[in-house]
C-alpha cells in the first residue's frame, strides 16, 4: 500500500506572503495542525511553518539551549512581551517558514512513511509528487486508519 | 540575544540620501558591505527587495525593518539608516519613514533572526526610543541608545 492511498488530500496551505496574523488564525481554527505547508504559484512545496517557529517570536531572549532544559526556571519575562500589533503584518510566512523540511513521496510505501515519521519525530509530514508539488499530508493516524480499513474493521 | 550585540557604529548612517525604498535599501546595504558577513551585496539587495514585494516592512510610526533570509549573508547582519526628510517606503500607514533597520540572515540562522526581529520590533514600538534615535547626534550615540533601551 502506498502513501497516496492513505494521505489526507484536503490540505490547508499558505503562500510566502501570508501574514503572521493570518497564520495565527489558521493555527487557532485548526488547532490540531502541527504544520502548515507553504507553496508557490505552481503548488510546489517551498517550506513549512510549525508552532515552534511561532513560539520563537514570543521568547526573543530565550536561547534554544535554555528551552531544551525543562527543569531550569523559565525567565518570567518570556511570555511577558509588550503587545506588538505591528508584528502581525511585519512578519510574513517567508520570514519564519522552515525551508529545510522532510517530505514523503506519494509512491512511497506506508511502511516507509511510518519509518520516516518515527525517524524525524514528526506527527505529520507533507506528501509531494516527483516535481515537488504538494499532494497531501500524512500522519501516524492516517496510516493506522488505512490499516484498520484494509482489515474491514472500519 | 540583543540588537546591540550585532549593530556597529560603522553600520549606521545618520543622513540617508535615499528618497525611496530601493535607494534606502541600497544605501544601507552598500555601507554594510564592508562587513565580512555580506558575501554578495547585489544579491542581498535584490533578496531584500523581493521580500518587500511580498509585504512592506514599513510598519507605521515612521519606521521600516526591511529584511531577508538570504544566502548572500553569512550569519547575521544589521545596519541602520536615518533620514530626516523621510523615505517613501510604501508604509502601511502611508507615511514617510525616518528610521530604517536593514537585516539579513543566513537561512540557517532562523532562530537568531526571529529573535532579533522580535526584539527590534519591541524597541521600535517604544515612542521614546524612536524619539531619542531621531535626536541622536552621532553614531556612537545611536549605539548607546540601543544599549540603554535594551538594558531597560
Amino acid at each position: 500500500m502506498q502513501v497516496k492511498d492513505a494521505m489526507k488530500k484536503d490540505v490547508i496551505k499558505v503562500r510566502r506572503s501570508t501574514s503572521l496574523r493570518t497564520l495565527l488564525s489558521i493555527f487557532k481554527d485548526f488547532h490540531s495542525l502541527p504544520l502548515i505547508p507553504v507553496v508557490n504559484g505552481n503548488d510546489r512545496l517551498i517550506g513549512i511553518v510549525c508552532s515552534e517557529s511561532l513560539l520563537d517570536l514570543l521568547r526573543p531572549r530565550q536561547t534554544k539551549l535554555f528551552r531544551n532544559v525543562p527543569f531550569v526556571e523559565i525567565d518570567k519575562a518570556v511570555f511577558d512581551l509588550d503587545p506588538l500589533p505591528a508584528m502581525g503584518e511585519l512578519i510574513i510566512t517567508e520570514d519564519i517558514m522552515d525551508t529545510n523540511f522532510v517530505v514523503i513521496g506519494e509512491d512511497d510505501s506506508l511502511a516507509d512513511a511510518y519509518k520516516s515519521l518515527q525517524l524525524h519525530k514528526r506527527e505529520k509530514l507533507p506528501v509531494v509528487d516527483k516535481e515537488g508539488r504538494l499532494l497531501g499530508i500524512i500522519g501516524i493516524f492516517d496510516i493506522i486508519w488505512r490499516m484498520f480499513k484494509e482489515k474491514g474493521i472500519v | 540575544m540583543k540588537v546591540s550585540d550585532y549593530l556597529r557604529g560603522e553600520f549606521c548612517i545618520l543622513d540617508l540620501k535615499a528618497q525611496n525604498k530601493d535607494e534606502a535599501v541600497r544605501e544601507i546595504a552598500d555601507n554594510l558591505s564592508a562587513s565580512k558577513k555580506i558575501l554578495n551585496t547585489e544579491k542581498f539587495i535584490s533578496d531584500v527587495l523581493e521580500r518587500e514585494s511580498l509585504g512592506s516592512t514599513g510598519i507605521g510610526n515612521n519606521i521600516a525593518i526591511p529584511h531577508a533570509r538570504t544566502q548572500a549573508v553569512k550569519g547575521f547582519v544589521i545596519g541602520f539608516g536615518r533620514s530626516m526628510a523621510g523615505v517613501d517606503f510604501n508604509a502601511l500607514d502611508g507615511q514617510k519613514v525616518n528610521l530604517v533597520f536593514l537585516m539579513g540572515a543566513d537561512p540557517a540562522e532562523l532562530n537568531l533572526y526571529l529573535r532579533i526581529l522580535a526584539e527590534l520590533s519591541k524597541l521600535l514600538m517604544n515612542k521614546s526610543f524612536r524619539e531619542t534615535l531621531v535626536a541622536a547626534q552621532d553614531v556612537a550615540e545611536v549605539i548607546n541608545i540601543v544599549k540603554k533601551f535594551e538594558g531597560a
